[in-house]
């Protein structure tokens, strides 16, 4: 193998396919970057059997081949050269990568690329579209309500159906659920995939690779791998699913509620942030009091309060339009905070049915996104 | 490698497991958990992970041992083969199994079955047994698990319970002879010597071959006992004080020794069961005229339980010197 690409885009490739690396791999091989050559293209990819990614940088190549060099020496190596051209040379006898850039030279050891798990080929014929900055914010409203622990390994999943030309992302962690909805150009049609459970932790770092330059997103689905790819410009992101059954989050959403509650996103948010310093001491337990006016001409409001045996307490009122009873119910003030992060609109519409019930966070004016945060219990304070 | 046995699986000895495992696949009647059992080195492993290449090959006659899931299996680089085991030969942590079990969760990634082989199961601590019982009750699809351990006794039973168990016995002295000249390329006589010291265990009988300086060890090991066998307490103290400073080298004398008190109570036992020492034979003979059965079990005792102890984090030197105590003086 014998290649010449630019410094820059061999670091902002090293640097894309690092996100799949992990600090203590399973497999020793799995350290490694795999470089391989293809038409007037250098592939880097790098895998950690759950995550995959391949980016693609111009080159000049001149004699093609494939080698595995350990990611993080290569990486420390790149960052110290100059924005200049690098010659790199491959020895396949002692299988070493010979480096050249500005009259500094290096050699990388490596390891067999044969030896690398494979990473299939990315179909983009069979793909469905999907605009690239509207499944960045999906992935954003959705997967950080994946759960962490993997107890349950499907909850640590995010649920993704295509139905028609609709598609619907969801995840839960057994205290909140969040789904989005988004309908594409196209009709699946009779390519309808099954609904696969992708984890969370793969889609959060596929939001940060996509940038303002992808258009879309091709999602594709190699057949009887139990994997999901994603196309992006110059970047594929390879996901293993997970198996088993995702639970039936439907029946969790509430179908009515007898208190809705208008409210400027920021104000609740600033709201939050003050009573979370002092929730943070009781487990992030904060009061949320809801208390209609009972006069058209003044608004009601909304109380967020957070109180730490030791330290104090903190109340916010916000002034909110409140339709219904009044009613006052606690959520853990995180999960409030995390969702209204995510929610670009103005305002938001906070809908509740009493302090045991699941409260319901959507954006005002939009029914493809819905956010169902488990109140906390009050009883035994 | 060829097998006497029906199929053809690059395993020595253990034919009717070999072929209990070949006729499930065969039938695609696998379980989703097996526990293989036996004496430590008689290939429990090496039986597991070619069991994960006959799921998992690719080629014609599996495991054909020539195509990709083959190779990097045999090479324990394999992506969807996960071979699990206690760090520096200690615990096996609960960590471990929920690591494990993240593994597991996902879909296989290049071939149709995951696979997790747990060793030396009877080193898991209790916390991590009990974290695996409920994969071992519910595993996801696609996967199948393999418990290598001593014995299911020392188990707990809800381990056992959940898995098919597949007991080994240490290979006849003939086979690993066999398998020592035919695959390994000994002479005749190097063969006979190492496949009567091995007892049957394969694996010990080719890390010797492979590295000549087992046997030395293994003879200074038995000098070592024999001589202070004959010491007073004070030379015994002495000699336990200079073995304490080298705690792997301890573990693999203290087995040694443990097969020549085994062969000790045969021997004073009357017992017709072939000794494993037998290039020692006058010596044990003498010793169990000297010491009796009942001493010499006494001895065989307590040297497992030094060994067992060692495990266990105890002061070396001590746990030496009390052994040195339970060795009749002669």
């Amino acid at each position: 193998m014998r290649v010449s690409v630019l410094q820059e885009n061999l670091q902002k490739g090293l640097n894309i396919a690092s996100r799949a690396v992990k600090s203590r791999p399973t497999l020793p091989i799995l350290a490694n970057v795999m470089l391989s050559t293809e038409d007037a293209r250098l592939q880097i990819s790098a895998t950690n059997l759950e995550l995959g990614i391949s980016a693609w940088i111009g080159a000049k190549i001149d004699e093609d081949g494939a080698i595995t060099v350990p990611l993080r020496t290569f990486l420390d190596l790149v960052n110290t050269l100059p924005s200049e051209r690098i010659d790199m040379d491959l020895d396949i006898r002692t299988l070493t990568l010979h480096l050249t850039c500005a009259g500094k030279t290096a050699n990388i050891k490596g390891m067999d690329a044969t030896e690398f798990p494979l990473i299939p080929e990315f179909d983009p014929t069979r793909a469905i579209a999907v605009p690239g900055l509207v499944f960045k914010e999906m992935i954003d409203q959705v997967a950080f309500a994946a759960a962490s622990d993997d107890n349950r390994p499907t909850l640590a999943g995010v649920l993704a159906r295509f139905e028609g030309d609709l598609l619907t992302l969801a995840a839960a962690d057994g205290y909140r659920l969040s789904v989005r909805t988004t309908e594409l150009e196209f009709s699946v049609g009779d390519r309808e995939p099954d609904p696969m459970i992708i984890p969370g932790r793969t889609l959060q770092e596929l939001s940060k690779i996509i940038s303002d330059e992808d258009e879309e997103v091709l999602i594709s689905l190699p057949d009887g791998r139990g994997q999901v790819m994603f196309g992006l410009k110059n970047v594929v992101v390879v996901s293993q699913l997970i198996e088993g059954k995702f639970p039936d989050y439907e029946a969790i959403i509430p179908r009515h509620c007898e208190t809705t509650t208008l409210v400027y996103t920021d104000e609740l948010l600033a709201a939050c942030r003050s009573s979370e310093v002092f929730a943070k001491d009781s487990a992030n337990t904060a009061r949320v009091l809801i208390e209609p006016s009972g006069n058209t001409n003044i608004p009601g409001r909304i109380l967020i309060a957070g109180r730490s045996q030791e330290k104090g307490d903190a109340e916010a009122p916000v002034d909110a339009s409140v339709n219904g009873n009044a009613v006052e119910i606690a959520f853990n003030i995180r999960y409030l905070i995390e969702v209204l992060n995510v929610i670009k609109e103005d305002q938001v519409v906070l809908e509740t049915s009493g302090a045991t019930a699941p409260g319901i966070v959507r954006p005002n004016g939009r029914d493809d996104f819905i956010h169902v945060i488990m109140p906390m219990s009050t009883t035994n304070r | 490698m060829a097998n006497s046995g029906t199929a053809s699986w690059p395993v020595i000895g253990h034919e009717w497991a070999i072929s209990h495992l070949e006729r499930a696949i065969r039938h695609d009647r696998m379980r989703h958990a097996y526990l293989i059992t036996g004496p430590d080195q008689i290939g429990k492993t090496t039986l597991a992970r070619t069991f994960a290449s006959a799921l998992n090959c690719t080629g014609d006659s599996p495991p054909c041992g020539e195509c990709r899931a083959c190779k990097l299996i045999a090479k324990n680089s394999h992506p969807d083969v996960t071979i699990v085991e206690g760090e520096n030969s200690g615990t096996l942590k609960i960590e471990q199994v929920r690591t494990l079990q993240q593994t597991l969760a996902l879909r296989p990634y290049e071939v149709h079955y995951r696979v997790a082989i747990l060793r030396q199961f009877h080193n898991a601590n209790p916390a991590a047994a009990n974290a695996l019982l409920k994969t071992l009750e519910e595993p996801p699809s696609r996967v199948v698990l393999i418990l290598t351990a001593r014995s299911s006794d020392t188990l707990l039973p809800t381990i056992v319970s959940r898995c098919q168990p597949i007991h080994l016995r240490p290979l006849p002295i003939e086979t690993v002879r066999e398998a020592l000249e035919w695959h390994w390329n000994a002479d005749q006589v190097q063969a006979k010597t190492l496949a009567q010291l091995s007892g049957g265990r394969i694996g010990w009988a080719i890390r010797a071959i492979e590295n000549p300086g087992e046997l030395e060890q293994r003879d200074e090991a038995l000098d070592v006992l024999e001589k202070l066998l004959l010491g007073k307490r004070l030379d015994r103290f002495a000699i336990a004080e200079k073995l304490a400073t080298d705690k792997p080298a301890l573990i693999t004398l203290l087995e040694v020794w443990m097969s020549y008190w085994r062969d000790v109570t045969l021997v004073a036992n009357g017992s017709r069961a072939p000794i494993t020492n037998y290039d020692r034979l006058a010596g044990i003979q003498d010793l169990a005229k000297l010491a009796g059965a009942e001493r010499a079990e006494h001895a065989l005792h307590a040297t497992g339980n030094t060994l067992g102890s060692l495990g266990r984090n105890v002061n070396t030197r001590l746990a030496l010197e009390v052994l040195m105590l339970d060795y009749p003086a002669l």
